[in-house]
């Protein structure tokens, strides 16, 4: 019995896939030893008989049939890429909408931070002019006043038929 | 444009190009010249109609989504079956996870008795009519395992070489030898095991 891997060499001589010297080599061992030969000469065979086996298979389908079923596929994956690729109008808008609004939102902030740093300023004075008061406000002192005239002492109270107390 | 081409007489490199600017009648072309030698790797691998006509077809979008991708390094139909090869690979990696491997197949993972054996010594081919001789080829190769019957299709038809079928296949240079060596006394011995049968 040969060595397996006097086996696989024979085999690799057939395939072409020993150096120059190695296929020497063991085409020598392959002349002076009749099992080798032997086993040389089944896997060539082998080899030649299986040569052209897959020119003999023939798709079963008629070609407009085979062909229709890819064209079909074809279609309906692009739709599906092209649906993928088009974004939808709420998400162009989206798009556009999340720059605007972070704007908006950044201009909010800067809106309240300055109403509240204009409330917590020295003064506030309110008039209400036809409450009949006048008031005055002084957040950093905690003080406010308020007047009360009587009977009304500007110009809406005396311009407008107001009842006042007589 | 496309009116003017007359697709049938085109050569290979044209319809491609032709196709790979969306142009699906020349892509058309192009399946009904090779569809017959990628359905038959299919089917050499997979030994089921259906499935091969299933992944030939896949093959066929595959190829229509990757065609700006072909450069021309090889031939087209070169480029196909290797996609085809690589769906068919998938296809029995994800069956064999399924299944779980029996002695049988780790015994001919070492070679099993093939190694033993003695060489046939009449040629198995001798007398056959070529017809006669692709039935029995087919026959033989469903006996194989689909690792053995793989090795061999991408060997014998792809003309791949061992390191090339080691690297599509993720196993050693080693292992494709000895998956080889199997397949082939395997194939001899059945070949030769109908002759004789015939004989009697």
């Amino acid at each position: 019995m040969i060595e397996f891997d006097l086996q696989l060499k024979i085999q690799a001589l057939l395939d072409g896939e020993l150096s120059e010297s190695e296929a020497r080599e063991v085409a020598g061992l392959i002349a002076a030893n009749p099992e080798a030969a032997a086993l040389h000469a089944e896997l060539k065979n082998t080899r030649r008989a299986m040569a052209g086996f897959e020119a003999g298979i023939k798709v079963p389908e008629a070609r407009e049939f085979y062909w229709s079923r890819i064209s079909r596929e074809i279609s309906r994956v692009e739709q599906t890429n092209s649906a993928k690729a088009t974004p939808a109008l709420w998400q162009v808008l989206s798009g556009w909408l999340k720059p605007i609004g972070a704007v908006a939102a950044v201009a909010l902030v800067g809106v309240l931070a300055w109403h509240q740093a204009a409330q917590t300023s020295d003064t506030l004075v309110t008039a209400q002019m036809d409450a009949d008061s006048i008031t005055f406000q002084n957040d950093e002192d905690g003080v406010t006043f308020v007047w009360f005239t009587y009977p009304a002492e500007n110009r809406v109270a005396n311009e407008s038929d107001l009842n006042t107390l007589n | 444009m496309s009116s003017k081409v007359q697709y049938s007489s085109a050569e290979d490199p044209q319809l491609v190009r032709l196709a790979q600017k969306g142009d699906s009648e020349a892509f058309e072309e192009l399946v009904a010249r090779h569809r017959d030698k990628i359905y038959a790797r299919a089917y050499t691998m997979m030994r089921n109609e259906e499935e091969a006509l299933d992944l030939s077809q896949e093959a066929w979008i595959k190829a229509w989504q990757r065609l700006v991708q072909f450069q021309g390094d090889s031939s087209f139909a070169t480029w196909m079956t290797r996609i085809v090869i690589n769906l068919c690979l998938d296809q029995l990696r994800r069956q064999k996870r399924m299944r779980s491997e029996s002695i049988d197949e780790m015994d001919e993972e070492s070679g099993g008795v093939e190694r033993q054996m003695e060489p046939v010594i009449i040629n198995p081919t001798e007398r056959l009519e070529r017809g006669e001789l692709r039935k029995r080829i087919d026959a033989a190769l469903e006996k194989l395992s689909h690792e053995h019957r793989t090795v061999l299709v991408l060997h014998e038809f792809e003309e791949m070489e061992y390191k090339e079928i080691a690297r599509t296949m993720g196993c050693s240079i080693g292992t494709i030898m000895s998956r080889l060596f199997y397949a082939r006394r395997r194939m001899a011995g059945l070949l030769a095991d109908l002759n004789r049968k015939e004989e009697l």
